[in-house]
């Protein structure tokens, strides 16, 4: 019986992206730099269980640079990973259900003045109770 | 109001307007196109934006570019020479030691540097060499087994890290 060489099973190969890796050459997503791009930063929920009873924008919006303010309003239309799992929405809308949980997104022209956009959005919780622990609460 | 400042940067020299307070990392990567350099924390703590600083690895987001204009500044992008790879750049690549891909340019320039200090260095010498640089995928072992096998090209050859 002959032998023949195993040239591919067995023998190590570099992936097909190594040689991009090691040079610098890689693209992420933060590498990729558009002509006139605007730049997000998404201000989120302090909270872990609140109603949200106010947004106000105005502040944020009239700071120079600012190209837009978008609250859970503007993006009323639900989604979800499986045909019936639609419940989710981009901004919250009425309720927080958790610290982080995204409450509006500021678009501006260059990324030093997103964080002080972000401080320009008044947001006025009501704090609701917070279930924290896996154990039954009923008698 | 923005600086003229000038960078020596991979062997050549480049004059930038740049605003003072933009940190090394954001004006290789902003103004300069130089994407290879990673934004990690920014905290200075995982070693993504890992550059050599006259030969010395330094982390970009802690560095100030009005302060570095006399150096030379090398960057992951400068580590190949004409074409032709780094040692450590075909042994990471050949032995699997990148798989996402983003502590290497950091983990890359740190070995360099090592490999000029230390051609022929432990493997305790390359954990503490390497010890400012994060990895959440690999484990380090592919890491440290590249800085050794490009060592041994290295010093096979009879060439210079």
């Amino acid at each position: 019986m002959s032998k023949r060489p195993r040239a591919i099973i067995g023998s190590p190969r570099p992936k097909v992206d190594a040689y991009d890796k090691v040079t610098g050459r890689a693209l992420y997503a933060d590498d990729i730099m558009l002509p006139r791009m605007l730049y997000g930063r998404i201000l989120r929920s302090p909270h872990a269980h609140a109603r949200i009873l106010s947004i106000d924008t105005s502040q944020a919006l009239a700071l120079p640079g600012v190209v837009a303010v978008l609250t859970g309003e503007d993006l009323p239309q639900k989604f979800g990973i499986l045909p019936s799992s639609q419940d989710e929405y981009a901004l919250a809308i009425d309720k927080v259900r958790y610290v982080g949980d995204p409450v509006a997104a500021v678009a501006a022209l260059n990324p030093d003045i997103l964080d002080e956009a972000l401080k320009l959005i008044q947001v006025e919780y009501e704090v609701l109770p917070a279930l924290m622990l896996a154990i039954s609460t009923r008698p | 109001m923005r600086e003229l400042i000038t960078l020596h940067v991979n062997g050549e020299s480049h004059e930038l307007a740049v605003l003072p307070q933009r940190t090394l990392l954001e004006v290789l990567r902003e103004d300069m196109g130089l994407i290879g350099t990673k934004h990690g924390c920014e905290l200075g703590e995982c070693g993504a934006c890992t550059v050599l600083l006259d030969g010395v690895p330094v982390l970009a987001c802690l560095t100030l570019p009005l302060e570095v204009q006399e150096s030379e500044i090398t960057t992951i992008e400068g580590l190949e020479q004409q074409g032709k790879l780094h040692p450590l750049q075909e042994t990471f690549a050949e032995l699997g030691a990148a798989q996402c891909g983003y502590c290497t340019p950091g983990m890359l320039l740190s070995g360099a540097a090592l490999l000029q200090a230390h051609p022929c260095p432990t493997r305790a010498e390359i954990k503490e060499a390497l010890a400012g640089n994060l990895c959440r995928c690999t484990g380090y072992t592919k890491i440290y087994e590249a800085v050794e096998a490009a060592s041994e090209r290295i010093t096979s050859e009879g060439g210079v890290a």
